[in-house]
């Protein structure tokens, strides 16, 4: 189902259905906030059917399969959801980061992802991005 | 996008895999808040409501059920690509990955009764259609994961057991998409900052794997150019394309349930608000008497 499928199946408006896209994503923020990973992996999963170029939907599901102890497959989702977002031309630096942080516990070499994580960050302008790879550099190196 | 602060320090926190990492730095989460409009506690309570109801069955036993069946299903269909593949000439041994692909995808398509198009649209990323494929891919590989554990998945995805937990295969979509976008941007269909940005992603996503990798130099054209490597590359052409065939019947046997199991979430998500609102409705008149 694409994400124009999508709007058709409850027929909504595209403010409502923005609106539902961030309700969905404060429910399953909320659950894996409360611990509540598998949950959270359902309502993330619906997410990414309904906006899958949203990258919070992978980012979320990422993070419940890293508490589930599921590495490998958190590593995926964030790869997924970076090929995806980035075929819009706004790759996702959050998505890369947080495979950069999985690569590096799984004992492999981060550099790659965090070198195209900055330069999409910079190439986006964005401040708050630039920081958060700089950061990111420096707590993983 | 939102780029709200990423302040869900609680959510970060008990992260599985940082506690490896070892750094200076705390670990700030990679999520952003969810936003002010929705972040009230009524309306994240009315969806809440959605994923207590024991009743809501989302699908992850049938789900399961249906990777199970899939899998006795492709490994008939994999015996008998072996068979052909095992019958085919010494020219056949130097197919290039993306011949490889053309039989793929008919198979699929023979299979399960989807268009090849719609299978070679996955491969260039370029639409809305594939990218749907590529999510509900990524839901597939989530929902059969925790259902079934990290190495089950693996396993049927076609990674061998005694390698899933040590090395990373690139073994799912990611990797095969990746490698497959790289490709196209490559090719120069995509010349665009937008393609070169999938291309440089995907190399970083797939550079580790050392399938893709594989895959990757047959599109670079070192297979014509060494017939030794040539060999080599088809073995793992082969591999990957034997895995994406796997895949991909996973994932278009998901295409077929995840419309309906969406349609009843997102029903039900609006049904539980309505219910909310009733209650308001409610109260308020009897407070008023």
């Amino acid at each position: 189902m694409n994400t124009l499928q999508a709007s058709r199946v409850d027929g909504r408006s595209p403010p409502d259905r923005a609106r539902a896209i961030e309700a969905i994503y404060a429910a399953g923020h909320h659950l894996l906030s409360q611990e509540r990973p598998r949950d959270a992996a359902k309502v993330f999963r619906l997410m990414l059917k309904v906006a899958p170029q949203d990258e919070r939907g992978w980012l979320g599901l990422g993070q419940c399969h890293e508490k589930a102890f599921q590495p490998h497959v958190a590593c995926e989702l964030y790869g997924a959801g970076s090929v995806v977002t980035a075929n819009t031309g706004v790759a996702s630096v959050r998505c890369l980061l947080a495979r950069a942080r999985i690569l590096k516990a799984l004992g492999r070499d981060p550099e790659d992802a965090l070198q195209v994580a900055d330069e999409v960050a910079y190439e986006r302008d964005d401040e708050e991005l630039i920081a958060l790879v700089s950061n990111e550099r420096r707590r993983l190196s | 996008m939102n780029t709200a602060a990423t302040s869900a320090a609680s959510v970060a926190s008990s992260s599985a895999t940082s506690a490896a990492v070892s750094t200076s730095a705390p670990e700030t989460s990679l999520m952003p808040d969810p936003g002010p409009a929705i972040g009230s506690p009524d309306d994240a309570l009315s969806l809440l409501y959605l994923f207590e109801d024991r009743d809501q069955d989302l699908g992850v036993e049938q789900g399961t059920s249906q990777v199970a069946s899939l899998q006795t299903q492709r490994n008939q269909e994999f015996q008998k690509e072996l068979q052909a593949i095992a019958q085919e000439d010494e020219a056949a041994k130097h197919h290039s990955f993306w011949d490889d692909l053309g039989s793929f995808f008919s198979d699929v398509a023979k299979v399960a009764g989807v268009v090849a198009s719609i299978a070679a649209a996955v491969c260039s990323l370029g639409a809305a259609t594939p990218i749907a494929v590529v999510a509900i891919a990524g839901a597939v590989l989530s929902s059969a994961s925790l259902a079934d554990g990290e190495f089950h998945i693996l396993q049927k995805l076609g990674v061998d057991p005694k390698l899933a937990g040590g090395i990373d295969l690139g073994m799912s979509f990611a990797g095969a998409a990746c490698s497959m976008g790289a490709g196209m941007a490559a090719t120069g269909q995509g010349v665009s900052e937008a393609a070169g940005i999938v291309g440089r992603v995907g190399s970083v996503v797939s550079g580790a794997a050392t399938v893709v990798q594989g895959a990757s130099a047959i599109e670079a054209g070192e297979a014509q150019a060494d017939a030794e490597q040539a060999e080599a590359d088809q073995v793992v052409a082969e591999a990957q394309s034997d895995h994406d065939l796997r895949f991909m019947q996973i994932v278009i046997d998901e295409l077929q349930s995840s419309d309906e199991e969406s349609k009843q979430m997102l029903t039900t998500i609006a049904n539980s608000k309505s219910t909310l609102d009733q209650t308001a409705t409610d109260a308020a008149i009897s407070v008023r008497g």
